[in-house]
């Protein structure tokens, strides 16, 4: 799976609200970049993924934060700021536009631009050389969530049909094609084994490849709780439940201790049901691959984290260790 | 503030980040809120299809529906954020204007699909059932945003964004004569819109002089209104809470959105932290014990149960932690766990609802979340 989707230039990662898409967009890339010059985009970021590498927050430059791998946190008003820089040659009169009462108005009204302008950026990042050869292998975003990502995948689609003429309608043209070259652009679903986060993928899914007709690079699957117990062995009374009152007594802690103990062996067992309950309903709903990440207990939520995660994603193809370039 | 004291509010709006389950804490609020005699409505945007079939909302949008539920005066309702602008318009607007309105493509774009225009008709869609004077008690589940704080900011987003005056004072003449004329644009009185029309073309000027030439009429019926939705959000009738998860981006947001709210005069009431691994910590030297013991018994039938409980304690520990870190437990209102499974009935709800009974009470210092659940177990 990973050799196939590290193959693009561009692969955007998306999916529900808090399921985890920035740690897995950032695993992704980390574990490209062991081969790959990779640059990892962040889309309006409230909390970069710099912490993870221990580095200041991103901002529109891209940044080297580990060897091979680059971020940059691409807003929606230093896209446009940049695009005008791009039409407009000269200096003053981007200044000008910029500063005049109507231009935030039109930036904020006119429906698609940030987000086409947005993706624009992206587009530009991609066609980057460095001694004529791409200065970046692959892209990976950290992308919008649902609402967000259809409104920028839309967004070329919608300016094309709107526009038709001018050089906002020939560009969105140009990021239509490109989107749509499954050699060069899939998605990432990212998601959690739950009633919601997987209902809302299966939708997705649908919408992006039908409608949108982007190429599916398949699912990652957050926070699948390991298997540990069976039902029939947390049954009350039974041999399990004196030796866990014997264990804890050993270790002098108290029956509510034992409670706890049991209660969370029983949590653990329902959720892990339910994770099987989804984890079938997505395989039976979408076609793979499948990519299962653990559930993780422990972690400082810092780059331990990301890495211990590239890590199973490795587990999943062997990565060639060749050194890059 | 106790949850008690929450529900004495006429209107309770629930924010947090996507994912924390908002929709499921404003339901059980307001199911709470239904037991204390009064009719209670919340407005939900997007919830999980079992749970909106459990309160029967699933085909009826827009309007509050009756929850079939013995010994409650629970409504609810899903928020349609197109319908409530329609509606927005068509009553302020004459009949041809609103016509004119609704088929522009403008509107259409910016009705449908404009960030924050799902945020502004929240407010607007709240506004209104408050209007009716119908329902004692009110709870608004907000659209799922990266920022809780767009949702505070739409209404002037909004107001700026179809304010058509400034728009109107540039091209004045060219209003007036009802489209904006090639002439015009020719003569290049103004970079901008030259500018604006090499890069978008005329049709999408002309589609925006029609928009806002027929908006104009209504605009300040629109503008009164929004400033109404404003006034409404700014009194103490009205409760903010911030749901959040104990994962630090969540728990960022919750923070943000307090003192922002607090900066603004407005009526922050507390957060309620949802899906909470509470547990009864253990001491350092118990739980050195437990490592070693689990070292040498790895083959015993408690093993598996021990461990599980070692790591429930690490993610307990790594929670508390972050809650400490992010937000001041004096406003916690309540602490609500992890429940063993996904809330999609009125059950499910219930449950929910209960936690709050039991973990309410913000002052009580410490993890919480093991107490209300030993009750259930033992």
């Amino acid at each position: 799976m990973l050799r196939e989707l590290l193959a693009r230039r561009l692969v955007i990662v998306t999916g529900k609200g808090g399921v985890g898409k920035s740690t897995i967009a950032t695993a992704l890339a980390l574990l490209a970049s062991r081969q790959k010059r990779t640059l990892l985009v962040e889309l309006e970021a409230q909390r970069s993924i710099a912490r993870f590498f221990g580095k200041p927050p991103a901002g529109y430059e891209a940044a080297e934060v580990a060897p091979n791998l680059s971020l940059i946190n691409i807003t929606g008003p230093e896209a446009i700021r940049d695009y005008l820089q791009l039409i407009v040659p000269v200096g003053l009169l981007v200044e000008k536009i910029t500063a005049h009462p109507l231009y935030r108005y039109f930036t904020e009204a006119a429906p698609g631009i940030k987000e086409l302008l947005t993706f624009g950026k992206i587009w530009k990042l991609e066609d980057e050389k460095h001694r004529h050869r791409p200065l970046y292998d692959l892209i990976v975003v950290d992308g919008f969530p649902t609402g967000q990502a259809l409104n920028m995948f839309r967004s070329p689609i919608e300016v094309c049909e709107t526009l038709k003429v001018g050089p906002i309608a020939s560009k969105a043209r140009h990021l239509v094609d490109l989107m749509r070259d499954a050699e060069k652009t899939a998605f990432l679903l990212a998601t959690l084994p739950e009633e919601m986060p997987v209902a809302e993928s299966i939708e997705l899914y649908r919408t992006l490849t039908r409608d949108i007709r982007i190429a599916y690079a398949g699912i990652a699957v957050n926070a699948i709780l390991p298997k540990r117990f069976r039902r029939e062995n947390l049954g009350r009374g039974g041999e399990i439940q004196r030796a866990v009152g014997e264990a804890f007594r050993e270790i002098g802690a108290g029956d509510s201790h034992v409670v706890h103990a049991y209660r969370a062996a029983h949590e653990e067992m329902r959720w892990r049901l339910t994770h099987e309950h989804y984890l079938k309903r997505l395989a039976s709903e979408l076609p793979g691959p499948f990519l299962h990440l653990p559930f993780v207990f422990k972690s400082d939520g810092g780059g331990e984290l990301v890495e211990r995660i590239a890590a199973v994603m490795a587990g999943e193809i062997a990565v060639p260790l060749r050194a890059a370039r | 503030m106790t949850i008690a004291e929450l529900l004495e509010h006429r209107i309770i709006v629930c924010c947090g980040s996507g994912g924390v389950g908002k929709t499921s804490v404003s339901a059980a609020l307001a199911l709470r809120a239904a037991g204390r005699s009064t009719k209670v409505v919340v407005a939900t945007i997007d919830p999980a299809r079992r749970l909106a079939t459990a309160m029967g909302i699933e085909t009826l949008r827009n309007e509050p529906r009756r929850v079939k539920l013995e010994g409650a005066n629970l409504w609810a309702m899903m928020l349609d954020s197109k319908s409530t602008f329609d509606a927005l318009i068509s009553r302020y607007a004459t009949p041809e204007t609103r016509d004119e309105i609704l088929a522009n493509r403008f509107y259409q774009a910016i009705s449908s699909r404009i960030a924050g225009t799902e945020n502004y008709m929240a407010m607007e869609k709240l506004y209104e059932l408050d209007g009716r004077k119908e329902f004692g008690t009110i709870v608004l589940d907000t659209p799922p945003t990266r920022h809780a704080l767009d949702f505070l900011d739409s209404p002037a987003r909004m107001q700026n964004m179809l304010q058509g005056s400034i728009l109107k004072w540039l091209v004045k003449p060219y209003f007036e004569a009802g489209r904006i004329s090639l002439g015009f644009l020719r003569r290049g009185t103004d970079r901008l819109v030259s500018f604006l029309d090499h890069v978008f073309g005329l049709q999408f000027l002309h589609d925006l002089s029609d928009f806002f030439r027929a908006f104009n009429s209504m605009y300040d019926g629109f503008r009164e209104r929004s400033g109404k939705v404003q006034q409404l959000l700014l009194s103490h009738d009205v409760a903010f809470v911030a749901v959040a998860a104990p994962t630090e981006i969540s728990l960022a947001e919750a923070a943000a959105f307090q003192s922002t709210l607090e900066g603004r005069g407005m009526n922050f009431a507390g957060f309620i932290l949802n899906r909470v691994h509470g547990l009864e910590a253990f001491t350092q030297p118990q739980r050195k014990r437990l490592d070693d013991w689990r070292r040498s018994h790895p083959d015993h039938p408690a093993a598996g149960v021990l461990s599980n409980y070692a790591d429930y304690q690490d993610l307990a520990e790594a929670e508390g932690r972050l809650i400490d870190r992010w937000i001041d437990r004096g406003r916690v209102l309540t602490v609500l766990p992890v429940l063993e499974e996904d809330i999609h009935d009125m059950h499910g709800l219930r449950r929910l609802a209960e936690c709050m009974d039991a973990a309410s009470g913000g002052r009580k210092r410490g993890r919480r979340g093991g107490t209300e659940r030993k009750k259930e177990y033992s």
